[in-house]
This record gives structure tokens, C-alpha cells and sequence, in this order.
């Protein structure tokens, strides 16, 4: 009989917290679905951006262009939901009380994370197919399936270092201050990160400036994943890369300890 | 049964301190399984810092905290307890039914959906947005989630805030359900007639102390007293003579006259002023009796009760 009901609990065990996590984030994605705030720019700005530069403004030579901004502004749709669904929904969620409430009930937080993780994940995915329709029907892209699925995977795994960019400061900053920081950040790190324009058109010193921004080498690893050449060897980026992700995990982790509500 | 009161709460010493602030000077307090306390308290006497404590929200400056065996905080705590925070903003865009499924993933024992939502009278609301439901339905959810896992401990911080009489008598109801599963309750409120109805003990906290902990109905008996109400011409000089007069207090053209022997004081009345008009005798109310101890003077006015000089 014991020995019965404690296999039973043991075997529960594993899928109740497959449970836990899955509802964890159905409801992170439903949440961002059916808030039109959050999904409309997410997936509107890079489409928009990627229908103005990749296909109307392209001209002559379209074609190597659509693949070009494939990768950047794949990168660009990918990083949006990983810094705005961290960045504001964790300082919203911490400063009404939400945190609180599942901080005090049995939730690991490794759900919290890992479900807002899924979103941004899942957001980036749509964000990309779409820009590869657009790409493949008005734009000349080419690109095989190995190549696509290689490319989608560099851009969600360098969406990563943002999420955690995010975290540092959903952790932190007020739920006023959180849309205003995110947007600024989002913007400027793109646009001289060259996610929206090769930097290689921009003056000596800004393409300069663009190696100290973690989207510049987000975007060179998306476009050595794609076939195309890099400012640097991809190691380089990755490396980068890398340092600004652990420097930003630290910095979530402090003030994820250090956080008031 | 009653020699065999397991603890459920042990709070020896407690300090809690914000920078300069010490929101919380030495709390000692115990309570045993199955036992519902009510937490009382002027805004800023520390009633949400120990709180925050007991649910693991804060750490402790000093002092020591046992809940059912374990720590604040800890996972095996975590997993019986049900809490309702003052202001808590749910998710807008989930609906009823996926707030409380995803709640109930948390528990390793969670009470049944339908169960919960009949409960908490959710049952036709829970295909709703959360964003479209009233303020007292927004509680009811909260509610929900607090009772997600059936939790044998249960923290509730003003709960019935802003909600009509008729919701509130219904979450009176379902409180003392709980109370007949054995589920141990904290509860702090501003409205007295709730804890008089619901609290088997009053934990009186002031400037971070406990300063009265005892059962509902011996405070009350502590500080009661009559009120005896009339328009005379007497002074209230006269009057506060009177042996047994605890206090007089004249608002407009009536005086009201605090005392535990009224009988006697009644008798002088009337010898001294057979024309006194608009006689009344009143008991004097818990309210009356935790606004003088937790020195709450907002409502002074309609406050029959002045302590005698």
C-alpha cells in the first residue's frame, strides 16, 4: 500500500511540474497575444521596417538586400519581445503586486523566467516568418531550408543576452520608467547596432561605436548564419556577445535580490 | 483535543528594521493550528512588515520565525499556504478559469477546479476576462488563488476592502468554512464588525509592539463600558463629579457620559435634572475599544468614548 502511493507521488511529481511549466507559459503567451500594446509593435515595427528598407527602398540589387536585412532585422524581431517582454512586463508584474503573489506561493521561478523566455521565443518566431514571406514574394529572397533554420536559431539564441538586458531591468527600474528606458534602448541600440542599415554606410566613428553594442554583434552572428560576411570572425561576436550576456545576468541576479515591490 | 493544540505559528523576538526605521520592536506571538487571528493596527504600526515576514516576502532583522516546522519561505511552507495581499493587479488578458488552473499547478494537492469556483461563487464568471469583471469580482478571484492549493495556513491582508456588505457577509461564510476545515487564518481589516464576527483572538499591534493579544470577547469585556447619552442642564463639570463617571464628552447639545456603573450615575442624573430630555443608554462598542487602544482618533467625533483625564 505505502510503497504503492509513493510511487505513485513520484511519478505525479514529474508531470505536475510539467504541468506547472506548461501553463506557465500558455498563460505568458496568451497574456502577450491579447495585449494589443504589447504584440502589435513587437511584430508590426520590424515588419514594417523590413517592408520600407528590404523591399520598397531596395532598387537594383533587391535581392542580395532582402537577404541582408533577413538577418538583421530577424535579429531586430527577435530582440523586441525578449527586452520589452522582461524589461516592462517584470517591472509591471513587480511593482502591482503579481511577483509578490507567486513569489509567496510555490512557483519556481525558474517557470517565471523560462515561460517569459517562450514568449519572447515564440513572438521572435512569428516576427522572422513573416519578414521571410514578405522576403520570399516581394523581395527576390533566396534562402534554403537549412540555411532559414540555422539563421532562426542564431537569431532566438541571440535574443537571450536581451532578454537578460530585460531582467536587470524589470528588476529594478519603476513601471513608469520601465517603456520609456526599454523603447529608448531598443531603438538606439538597433538602429547603430546596424539591424536596420549596414553599418558600413554609416561615418568611421559610429562604426566604431557599434562594436560596443551587443546588437551589432547579434546582428553579424545572424548574418554569418545566413552565408554572408561579418565584420569579425563569428567567434569574435560570439565571444562579445557572450560577456555582455553574463555581465547582464549578474546584474539580474543582484537586482533580482536586491528588488522592492 | 484541546491539550492536543499543535503550533502552527512561533514568533519569538522578532525585529524588523528598514534603514533608520524599526518597523517591527521585539513581536512574540504563537499560534496554534486551527486558530483564526485577527491582526489590528493604525496604518504604519507594522502589521504589513510582519506579515511580509511570515510569508518570506522580507527577510528578518532579528528574532526568530517557525511556521508549521519550517522557515518563511520555504518551499514545504510555500506549498500550504494561501495568501490575499492588499493590491494586488492579476494578468487583464487571462480569464477567470486560466488564472485559477494556473495557480492550482503550483500545489502538489490543489483543491478542485469546480470545487473553487463554486466556493468562491466564480462558477458563471470563469470564462471572463479578468479585466472585465467588478472590483468584488476581482477579489473573488484573488480569493480563489489564495485557496488554490488548499492551504491549512492563510494569510489575508485586508480583504474585504471597498466590497459591498452583502459580498462581504458571503466571504464571512466561506472564512468560517475554512475555519471548520482547521485551516489556521490570519486576517487584518478595518472593519471591527468583521472581526468581531470572525477573530477567536485579537492581536492589538502598535508602533511595532504587540500591545494586546487576547480572545475577542475578554478585550472587549476589558474596555467595556455604558454610554450614557441626554441633554441636561448640568455641566459637564457638574457631571464628570458624579462618582463612577468615567469621562463626559458634549457634542452639540447633547452630552454623553462614559461609565461602568450606570445604575447609580443614572439615579444622580436624574435627582440633580428631573427635566433631562433625550435619554439614552448605549454599550459601548469594539470599535470604540480598539480605536482608544491603537489610538486611532479620525473618527473622534462620532466616538462616544474619551479617556478619563
Amino acid at each position: 500500500m505505502t510503497t504503492t502511493a509513493q510511487t505513485t507521488a513520484q511519478n505525479n511529481a514529474p508531470r505536475a511540474s510539467r504541468t506547472l511549466y506548461w501553463l506557465e507559459c500558455k498563460s505568458e503567451l496568451l497574456k502577450a497575444i491579447r495585449t494589443p500594446q504589447f504584440s502589435a509593435p513587437t511584430i508590426a515595427f520590424p515588419v514594417v521596417f523590413y517592408l520600407i528598407f528590404g523591399v520598397i527602398l531596395a532598387g537594383d540589387g533587391g535581392e542580395g538586400r532582402a537577404t541582408y536585412l533577413l538577418a538583421t532585422f530577424g535579429m531586430f524581431g527577435a530582440l523586441g519581445p525578449a527586452l520589452f517582454g522582461f524589461g516592462v512586463n517584470v517591472a509591471n508584474e513587480r511593482n502591482n503586486g503579481w511577483l509578490d503573489l507567486k513569489k509567496i506561493s510555490p512557483m519556481p521561478i525558474s517557470a517565471y523566467i523560462l515561460a517569459k523566455l517562450f514568449m519572447a521565443a515564440m513572438f521572435g518566431l512569428i516576427v522572422i516568418c513573416m519578414l521571410t514571406t514578405i522576403g520570399l514574394l516581394f523581395g527576390g529572397l533566396e534562402i534554403s531550408p537549412a540555411r532559414w533554420l540555422l539563421m532562426i536559431t542564431t537569431q532566438l539564441l541571440c535574443a537571450v543576452p536581451f532578454a537578460l538586458m530585460g531582467m536587470a531591468i524589470g528588476f529594478r527600474v519603476s513601471t513608469e520608467a520601465a517603456p520609456a528606458i526599454v523603447n529608448i534602448l531598443f531603438m538606439l541600440m538597433s538602429v547603430f547596432g546596424g539591424l536596420w542599415l549596414p553599418v558600413t554606410l554609416f561615418p568611421e566613428i559610429l562604426q566604431q561605436f557599434a562594436w560596443v553594442l551587443p546588437t551589432f554583434h547579434g546582428g553579424q552572428l545572424a548574418l554569418v548564419s545566413i552565408g554572408l560576411s561579418s565584420a569579425s570572425s563569428a567567434l569574435t561576436h560570439a565571444g562579445l556577445l557572450a560577456a555582455f550576456a553574463a555581465v547582464m545576468a549578474l546584474l539580474a541576479a543582484r537586482n533580482y535580490r536586491t528588488m522592492t515591490s | 483535543m484541546t491539550n492536543n493544540t499543535t503550533t502552527a505559528i512561533s514568533i519569538t523576538d522578532l525585529h524588523k528594521h528598514y534603514g533608520d526605521v524599526h518597523a517591527l520592536k521585539g513581536v512574540n506571538l504563537n499560534m496554534t493550528q486551527g486558530e483564526f487571528i485577527a491582526l489590528i493596527g493604525a496604518n504604519g504600526a507594522g502589521k504589513t512588515s510582519l506579515l511580509s515576514v511570515l510569508m518570506g516576502l522580507l527577510p528578518q532583522s532579528k528574532g526568530d520565525v517557525q511556521i508549521l516546522g519550517g522557515k518563511p519561505g520555504d518551499m514545504a511552507v510555500r506549498q500550504v499556504s494561501g495568501v490575499m495581499l492588499q493590491s494586488t493587479a492579476l494578468p487583464d488578458a487571462l480569464k477567470v478559469r486560466e488564472l485559477v488552473e494556473l495557480f492550482r499547478s503550483y500545489y502538489p494537492a490543489p483543491r478542485p477546479l469546480d470545487e473553487l469556483l463554486a466556493l468562491t461563487g466564480l462558477g458563471d464568471l470563469e470564462n471572463r476576462r479578468y479585466k472585465a469583471l467588478s472590483g468584488g469580482q476581482q477579489r473573488r478571484v484573488q480569493f480563489a488563488l489564495a485557496l488554490a492549493g488548499d492551504p491549512q495556513l492563510l494569510f489575508l491582508d485586508e480583504p474585504t476592502v471597498g466590497l459591498d456588505m452583502e459580498v462581504r457577509r458571503e466571504f464571512w461564510r466561506i472564512l468560517d468554512s475554512l475555519k471548520a476545515r482547521g485551516v489556521t487564518i490570519i486576517l487584518t481589516s478595518h472593519y471591527l464588525d468583521e472581526i468581531e464576527a470572525l477573530a477567536d483572538r485579537l492581536v492589538v499591534i502598535k508602533e511595532g509592539e504587540i500591545i494586546a493579544n487576547d480572545a475577542t470577547g475578554n478585550i472587549k469585556r476589558r474596555v467595556e463600558h455604558k454610554n450614557i447619552t441626554c441633554q441636561t442642564k448640568l455641566a459637564t463639570a457638574e457631571l464628570e463629579k458624579i462618582g463612577g463617571v468615567l469621562s463626559v464628552v458634549q457634542i452639540g447639545r447633547l452630552k454623553t457620559i462614559a461609565t461602568n456603573t450606570e445604575n447609580t450615575v443614572l439615579q444622580t442624573l436624574l435627582s440633580n435634572d428631573p427635566d433631562l430630555t433625550d435619554l439614552m443608554v448605549e454599550s459601548s462598542s469594539l470599535e470604540d475599544a480598539i480605536n482608544s487602544m491603537i489610538g486611532s482618533d479620525a473618527d473622534e467625533e462620532t466616538n462616544h468614548t474619551h479617556e478619563a483625564m
